[in-house]
């Protein structure tokens, strides 16, 4: 899959999915997605993973794997990548 | 025991935001034919950083109390800490999440963990104190129609009992797609229009809101130089003889338990909504318990609609009667109503109210009545 | 606040239906024996990481005769639990159909008839109901369980339901004990009452609030709650009262406290703020100096920050008589009732202080280090003479509801 239909998505499923008061095009790539980034909180990571494993059939196993997937938008668009092998 | 005082009112209904907005509709006899609270901005009741992820039912209590504060003049720090108090009521609560939710697990198997908070029904509590910062004593109560009622009893309880200094205390229910299609299946709600206290009537009209109080006792009020309402007298209510499930068919001992509470009333601010169980029984009980005392009778559910805590509604439309000497009238109703009570229709009637009383009948047989007079 | 010649309340009749059996003789018999009723969950499917849950066996004696059977084939399991435990701390208190039926009635619970409500909806969705069928979604309302006990049991006087989370009926039981000191009446019945239900279960379990192994409250391994079902029933009575009728006095109720955190939809206070000024307050409306309570019977949920918040409310407020009280939680054997636990802990409390015998946790191997000084009592049947105890309950949202009891004669 092309990364930017890829990026778009998971704006759309973080902005939607954790009810942000921000249109999924104005969610920075770099910023930390928990923490001060876009002020999400450890509710908000349990909901994520499950709609990121569901959504794209990838799967974060442990904590290790979520901290490195969820470090930022990019980040997370790349963990999908490879999962996917694409 | 203090006089508890009520200097604040905070309404959302169909008939719009804010209590001049209740009052003023209630009064020129408007309806919102759809029963929904109008659309408002979220962000302007909720401020923390859980804003965002608030129900309808616990956003609608929030604002109320915002109102209700702001109403009776009072900066959200005068009423937070461990002096203050909080009692809501809902009746069903956050139906629409609960089905969202149910909907999910069964579909897909997950469960949203961003939404269980929401589901229990303490949520509008829970976010309301962090909202507020209110840490004193609180309750969420629940009492089917009287949900309101009940809450505001509590609350009258609280401050009476010195527990707290001050205390928001109402109730909130959400309009929801899934309840009201479950009603007109059941043929429970209206075809046409709601007529409170009509035999002719042919169910409710669904509606949904929140209605908040700010309860102090009245020498504080009085001394802070507070704008006074009326007092709120919360009798501890009484059961009769019922179905679990449904409304009690003998009015007797309702109008035995109502009749103390009925020897100086001016106006009694009915809770009927069209529904015929309910309004025959709320009507037997008030002709059997007045004894010939010609008292006014009026229902805000001909133009708010019907939802549980709607009692909360009911009290604050007494308090602006006691205040102001209006009493609204009940829409829908025809000129020969139920028990020969004597309704306001039409056209609102200016008259001195000095005690108005709200009966707060439930199914099940529960009663939460409360009286709402002038200051002394 | 209490004042010389405030009403003093005390416990005339219990009741209970848990994991351990259908009335408070099971119970008290499981609590001496150390027995955990924490099993495999078979009440429903559920494909998350943990499946076992405290059930109650579905042959609980229910419909009475004086519930008609068509509502009493609409009542939930929830309402049948309450109807149940209520009936038997009725008899306990030897109340007859004229002292029920001006006594005052509070009910605290969470989700009430949501298992029979999620079971209309799910056949609804699935097509197999070609209609929502309303006798069953009638239960969905939280009062039903109180409407049922009431009518029941012929009690009408003052009804109220509170739901609070975890801390309902503790809430209710309060209440109860308000009516009582205000006069409005002598007698009063606080019910604690929830089942197991998928949203919870799976709700907690998203949360990853849930220990896939039986709960262990205070154990440096512990992850997590374990959920039950049940419901208990106290008879609340003005002592005078109870004395001019020769009643048996099981405990006293001292006092009560209620707090609000005011800071988080699911978390506790770190510091327990909340917590700590519901047990102050407690104590301060019971008259009773910390250095007196001789028990305490802990929310003890088993979540990590629980537990440790829970430690630290204790540190607060006992300070140096903290390592001399013993301190159990009732969740290990029953699991987590959420509405029902209040009520059940009181009751677990009551038989504590009467049989002067302390509860244990169990599941409880290696306490978490930082409490070594603590009396996390483990060992079942334990003697000792107990005055004066305290049960807390603290609520998802930060509802904190803290009981002073004593044994019958302490003043």
């Amino acid at each position: 899959m092309d990364r930017d239909v890829l990026r778009a998505e998971v704006k759309a499923l973080l902005a939607e999915g954790l009810r942000l008061e921000l249109a999924p095009a104005d969610i920075p790539d770099d910023s930390p997605i928990f923490g001060d980034g876009l002020g999400l909180d450890s509710i908000d990571a349990l909901e994520l993973v499950v709609l990121v494993e569901e959504r794209f059939q990838v799967s974060i196993p442990d904590e290790e794997i979520g901290k490195r997937a969820f470090a930022s938008v990019a980040a997370l668009v790349e963990f999908i990548a490879a999962e996917r092998g694409t | 025991m203090p006089a508890v005082a009520i200097t604040g009112l905070g309404v959302l209904s169909a008939l719009g935001h804010g209590v001049e907005a209740f009052w003023a509709n209630l009064l020129e006899g408007r309806r919102n034919a759809d029963g929904a609270v109008p659309p408002f901005e979220r962000r302007a009741f909720a401020r923390s950083p859980f804003g965002r992820r608030i129900d309808r039912t616990s956003l609608l209590a929030l604002a109320a109390c915002r109102l209700a504060l702001a109403d009776a003049g009072l900066a959200p720090e005068a009423a937070s800490g461990d002096r203050a108090g909080l009692c809501l009521g809902t009746a069903l609560g956050n139906l629409g999440e609960t089905a969202g939710f149910l909907d999910r697990l069964f579909a897909r198997g997950t469960a949203n963990p961003l939404v269980f908070p929401n589901l229990v029904l303490n949520a509008p509590l829970a976010y309301a104190t962090i909202e507020l910062g209110i840490t004193g004593p609180t309750a969420m109560v629940t009492e089917q129609e009287a949900s309101g009622e009940a809450a505001i009893a509590h609350g009258v309880d609280l401050v009476a009992a010195e527990r707290a200094a001050v205390c928001l205390a109402g109730g909130a229910d959400e309009l929801d797609r899934t309840l009201a299609a479950v009603l007109a299946e059941g043929r429970l709600l209206t075809r046409t229009v709601p007529r409170p206290l009509d035999p002719a009537a042919d169910g409710p009209a669904l509606g949904e809101g929140a209605a908040v109080a700010v309860l102090e006792p009245l020498a504080a009020a009085r001394a802070r130089g507070a704008r006074v309402y009326a007092c709120v007298r919360a009798h501890p209510g009484f059961a009769v003889p019922a179905p679990v499930h449904g409304w009690a068919g003998d009015a007797r001992p309702v109008a035995v338990g109502l009749r103390p509470l009925l020897r100086e009333v001016d106006v009694v601010f009915a809770g009927a909504s069209g529904s015929p169980p309910r309004d025959a029984l709320e009507a037997d009980a008030l002709a059997l318990a007045l004894e010939g005392r010609p008292a006014l009778v009026t229902a805000v559910r001909g133009a708010t609609g019907d939802f549980g805590a709607a009692g909360a509604l009911d009290v604050a439309a007494a308090a602006l009667a006691v205040a102001s000497g209006v009493v609204p009238p009940t829409l829908g109703t025809g000129p020969r109503p139920r028990a020969g009570l004597a309704v306001v229709r039409e056209a609102p009637r200016r008259t001195a109210v000095r005690c108005a009383v709200v009966p707060g009948l439930a199914r099940g047989g529960a009663c939460r009545p409360l009286v709402i007079e002038a200051a002394a | 606040m209490p004042t010389s010649g405030a009403r003093e309340v005390a416990i005339t009749g219990l009741g209970a239906v848990t994991a351990l059996g259908p009335d408070v003789r099971t119970l008290a018999a499981g609590l001496i024996e150390g027995r955990c009723a924490i099993g495999p969950l078979t009440l429903f499917s559920h494909a998350g990481r943990c499946r076992i849950a405290a059930e109650v066996p579905e042959a609980i004696a229910m419909p009475l005769a004086t519930i008609a059977p068509a509502t009493a084939r609409r009542l939930s399991r929830a309402d049948r639990f309450a109807v149940a435990a209520s009936a038997e701390a009725c008899r306990d208190a030897g109340l007859d159909e004229a002292l029920r039926r001006g006594a005052a009635l509070a009910v605290g619970a969470t989700t009430g008839g949501m298992r029979e409500t999620e079971e209309a909806y799910r056949r609804r969705r699935a097509g197999e109901d070609r209609r929502f069928r309303l006798g069953r979604m009638l239960g969905t309302a939280l009062s039903t369980s109180a409407a049922a006990v009431s009518q029941a049991l012929g009690i009408f006087g003052p009804r109220a339901t509170f739901s609070t989370a975890c801390s309902s009926s503790a809430l209710a039981i309060a209440a109860a004990v308000e009516t009582i000191r205000a006069g409005r009446t002598p007698l009063a019945l606080a019910v604690g009452t929830d089942q197991l239900c998928r949203l919870t279960y799976a709700g907690f379990d998203a949360l990853q609030a849930l220990d896939p192994e039986p709960c262990r409250p205070f154990d440096g391994r512990r992850r997590g709650l374990s959920l039950g079902e049940g419901a208990a029933a106290l008879v609340l009575e003005d002592a005078a009262h109870a004395r001019a009728r020769g009643a048996r006095v099981h405990a006293l109720v001292l006092g009560h406290g209620t707090a609000t955190d005011a800071h988080h939809p699911t978390a506790p206070h770190p510091a327990g703020a909340g917590a700590v000024a519901a047990l102050r307050a407690a104590l301060a409306d019971a008259g009773v100096s910390p250095e007196r309570i001789d028990y305490v019977n802990a929310h003890g949920s088993g979540t990590p920050q629980n537990d440790a918040v829970e430690v630290a409310v204790l540190r607060t407020v006992l300070g140096r008589r903290l390592p001399w009280v013993p301190v159990s939680s009732t969740k290990s054997q029953l699991g987590h009732t959420l509405g029902a636990a209040g009520a059940i802990e009181a009751v677990v409390t009551v038989r504590a202080l009467a049989d002067g015998i302390v509860p244990p946790t169990v599941n409880l191997r290696a306490p978490d280090p930082a409490w070594a000084d603590l009396d996390l009592a483990t060992t079942p049947g334990r003697r000792a003479a107990l005055e004066v105890a305290v049960t807390s309950s603290y609520g998802f949202g930060g509802h904190n509801v803290t009981l002073v009891l004593a044994r019958a004669g302490v003043r």
